[in-house]
């Protein structure tokens, strides 16, 4: 297990690296600084002085760790043009709401993809499981942005149950959580179908009914908790679907969290707000999807072995 | 595919794709005509528009569909706030949609192929770079991925095909991996090895062929989820850009004007859902149709 767990931490470290190496590369890419900060007739030697002080013609290396120092020491990512403050202060400061958002849609689709994909294992080819797969094929084809704006137009416009955005009371938070939640929630759906089949049909399940165990105890206790460890499994990726979802669908509702930030960011070209919504999104999804994996190696002893 | 080496099938396998061939072999007609309107119109779509996808005309702005009051059957689906006809634009939005998803996809095959047969074949360090890589990029959103990607090159059609490369080469990677390490210890392939064939020769001529096929599922498995990512990232405004249409560029405009005109978000969001689906599936029924194994996955 512990071997397990350095591993996976080494993983992890390695990820947030490599996020960092991306950033490092899109910043040099996103053009060169030193032009934006002299003036128009600056003379070469100009030039060069101000290079020199950034420290732009020194190797890329000692660049990329000069970089690596700023953003890990410091968490310096630059100043955002566009709010005048430190980029990580207004990225942090948005944060919130989208954990809140992805991780209501995150228990939504657990409940809702577990739930049904039972259900349509259990009627397995008869109208229940036909009707919810296609609902999930539909689920899974369907920019779920686009079905957040249906939702606004029928639930909020025409009928009025719900506003048609931002962040509120209680109501504000149900249209775009249930958006957010459907592809996952088919993803989810489909999974546990064929994992409960696969379970409903095991050597063990055949004895427990010969043994005569209640049925209900049988797809409930027994055949539910093997079904799940492949729900496990997709969890994590799951995860980080929603996350990135989240950035679009706020977007559809205003809501305000990352995704709105990150597009004003990117239509007011604030390169470093951009980049330090995509840093820290990202070091916080390696974070959870390495507690998902530490999570797993608890529930499912087997994993060690690997 | 052809599958010039060694092509052994188990008994068991084979009695079992006997089993199923009959609902695997079927054609897939509800997935093909689905898909046949991105096909006939990003191939041929201008000669079919009704009118010039990009031509404002303001005396005809904000049509409604031709079935309501005040539609007029010129403009099937009505017009968006520039007089532009909707019908034509979408089906210049799948012309877009169709040359991404599909070079992206390929492009992506292209790289993450070659890799995975390498890292299977060849194993070690080699493995474990690549592997490993290909695990730091599928714990970062695709999404998030292409925002970095565009910060850097700005949008436009270069940032997609780009970030649709990168966002699929992994999938490519893992699965034909995985594929290699079960041929790497076919006996075929010591017989090469002995017969003094040369690395390249081996991967190229001996792995290569025996994985085409499930590349092309994969191929097939990835066009859908590539159209998505098209139409989310024109959706943000990193995509393609104005006055060209997309899909996701469409749904876009369709918000300013939602309560007003919500047929501008309506029917590029379908024609989105309807190619998509298609394409899952078919690529469902592909896999099936090629590894009766992987039924009911």
């Amino acid at each position: 297990m512990l071997a397990y767990a350095l591993k996976r931490i080494q993983l992890g470290l390695i990820a947030i690296l490599v996020v960092s190496v991306f950033v490092f590369i899109a910043v040099r890419l996103s053009g060169d600084v030193s032009l934006m900060l002299v003036a128009t007739d600056a003379t070469p030697e100009e030039l060069a002085t101000v290079r020199h002080e950034l420290g732009l013609d020194r190797p890329l290396a000692v660049q990329y760790g000069l970089f690596a120092q700023r953003v890990f020491l410091h968490g310096d990512f630059g100043t955002s043009m566009r709010y005048g403050v430190p980029a990580l202060d207004v990225v942090l400061g948005r944060l919130p709401a989208t954990i809140q958002l992805a991780g209501l849609a995150f228990a939504l689709a657990l409940l809702l993809g577990i739930g049904c994909g039972v259900i349509a294992a259990l009627h397995r080819d008869q109208w229940p499981d036909k009707i919810l797969r296609s609902v999930a094929a539909l689920g899974q084809s369907t920019p779920n942005f686009w079905i957040g704006m249906m939702f606004v137009l029928i639930f909020a416009v025409h009928l009025g149950w719900f506003p048609t955005g931002g962040r509120g009371s209680l109501s504000s938070l149900v249209l775009p959580a249930i958006t957010l939640a459907i592809p996952s929630s088919a993803s989810i759906l489909r999974i546990t179908r064929s994992a409960m089949i696969d379970a409903l049909g095991s050597e063990s399940v055949n004895f427990l009914r010969v043994m005569g165990t209640p049925e209900r105890d049988i797809v409930w206790q027994h055949a539910l908790r093997n079904a799940l460890i492949p729900v496990v499994a997709l969890a994590g990726i799951q995860l980080g679907m929603l996350v990135g979802g989240a950035l679009i669908v706020e977007i559809v509702f205003s809501w305000p969290g990352l995704g709105t930030l990150l597009v004003d960011a990117i239509n007011r070209r604030d390169y470093s707000l951009i980049q330090a919504s995509v840093f820290v999104t990202s070091t916080f999804l390696v974070f959870l999807n390495l507690m998902v994996d530490l999570l797993f190696g608890v529930i499912d002893p087997r994993i060690s072995y690997r | 595919m052809p599958t010039p080496h060694a092509t052994t099938t188990e008994p068991a396998i084979a009695a079992d794709a006997v089993a199923t061939r009959s609902s695997a072999t079927r054609w897939p007609w509800f997935a093909i005509l689905l898909l046949l309107p991105i096909f006939v119109f990003g191939l041929f779509g201008p000669l079919l528009y009704p009118h010039d996808p990009s031509a404002a005309d303001f005396s005809k702005a904000l049509l409604p569909p031709a079935w309501l009051e005040g539609g007029n059957w010129s403009y099937a689906l009505g017009t968006d706030a520039l007089g532009r006809d909707l019908v034509s634009r979408i089906m210049a939005g799948a012309r877009v949609s169709l040359l991404v998803a599909a070079v992206g996809v390929i492009g992506a095959g292209l790289i993450g192929v070659p890799l995975g047969l390498l890292a299977g074949y060849a194993g070690g360090w080699l493995d474990n770079v690549i592997m490993r890589i290909a695990d730091v990029k599928m714990s970062i959103p695709a999404v998030l991925l292409i925002i970095l990607i565009g910060s850097a090159l700005g949008g436009g059609l270069q940032t997609i095909l780009i970030g649709i490369i990168i966002v699929f080469w992994a999938s490519y990677a893992r699965v034909i991996r995985g594929e290699a390490l079960v041929l790497r210890n076919r006996p075929f392939i010591a017989l090469a090895r002995v017969a003094n064939c040369s690395h390249t020769r081996i991967l190229l001529r001996h792995m290569l062929p025996n994985v085409m096929s499930t590349a092309i599922v994969l191929v097939t498995l990835q066009f859908g989820p590539a159209i998505m990512i098209e139409a989310g990232i024109s959706f943000l405004g990193l995509g393609i850009q104005p006055p060209a249409s997309a899909w996701g560029l469409l749904i876009n405009d369709g918000r300013a004007v939602l309560e007003t005109a919500w047929w501008l978000a309506l029917f590029p969001g379908l024609a989105v859902m309807v190619t998509v689906l298609g394409a899952n599936l078919l690529g469902d029924w592909l896999s099936q149709a090629i590894d009766p194994k992987r039924r009911g996955a």
